[in-house]
């Protein structure tokens, strides 16, 4: 997908275990490293708003668009 | 009626056929067998027609409509009465008992499909690709009997029935569990992206 998630660049910007984010968000690890594995096929927007409360970031620094170079 | 009533219910009648058909094909392989030693007890015992009759009438075995549609062929074209089994030539005999009891195998294997897809619904795990699956299977097993009830054939002494029978319900049953395995692939895809939505 083209849609590439940087939660994991975000979590080393603010020094942060994914631990540490799941229990402040209220989310399971499992769930949370779906999302950072890049394996999620989509995030609800009150996951979002969670995660960038918490991190103290926009939703685009988590997601970013990347375009798909064709063989 | 509670779901799960109906579900159980529908499970319990599904095993219960596939053990008669079970029990029918080992009687019916009995009595096959048992003729080839003992041909003077089925002597009245006949194939034409709708039914399998038993002396004068009296007892219908069991229903089959095999030679509904043939007509005879060969040098001494017989008149359209009673086929028994004891001029029946062995060949086609054999011919008549696989054809039967590859019909009813495949009856039991659909019902084994129909048992899993039952249990599957009743531990709410409907829209899975082992039910797509399962649908697939039984369109396929349709297939095979369309093609195992399409053709008859019967040699005696004095005539050969040979008919094609084109049978339009498992045709119809095979593109219904076609369509719904397309729909439970669907199903399948929403389920795995909800369950992939963070």
């Amino acid at each position: 997908m083209a849609i590439i998630v940087n939660l994991d660049v975000m979590l080393a910007k603010r020094k942060m275990s994914l631990s540490e984010l799941s229990e402040r968000v209220g989310l399971t690890l499992a769930n949370l490293s779906v999302l950072k594995t890049g394996k999620a096929k989509a995030i609800r927007f009150s996951t979002l708003n969670t995660i960038c409360a918490v991190l103290n970031c926009q939703p685009g620094d988590i997601l970013e668009y990347q375009q798909e170079h064709k063989v | 009626m509670e779901r799960n009533k109906l579900l159980t219910i529908a499970l319990a009648v599904s095993n219960i056929f596939r053990v008669l058909i079970i029990v029918f094909i080992t009687l019916f392989t009995f009595g096959i067998i048992h003729y080839q030693f003992n041909p003077d007890l089925y002597s009245k015992v006949e194939l034409s027609g709708y039914n399998f009759r038993t002396a004068a009438n009296l007892s219908t075995s069991f229903y089959t409509s095999a030679f509904e549609f043939t007509s005879a062929i060969g040098t001494k074209p017989a008149s359209r009465g009673p086929i028994y089994v004891q001029d029946a030539s062995n060949l086609s005999l054999i011919i008549f008992y696989l054809q039967h009891v590859i019909i009813l195998a495949i009856w039991v294997l659909m019902l084994q499909q129909i048992a899993r897809l039952i249990q599957s619904v009743k531990v709410l795990q409907t829209f899975r690709q082992n039910n797509s699956n399962v649908f697939r299977k039984i369109g396929r097993y349709c297939l095979l009997i369309f093609i195992m009830t399409g053709f008859r054939w019967m040699e005696t002494e004095n005539a050969s029935y040979f008919g094609i029978y084109i049978n339009y319900l498992p045709l119809m049953f095979m593109l219904g569990a076609f369509i719904l395995a397309e729909i439970f692939d669907e199903g399948n895809k929403l389920y795995e992206a909800e369950q992939l939505t963070i």
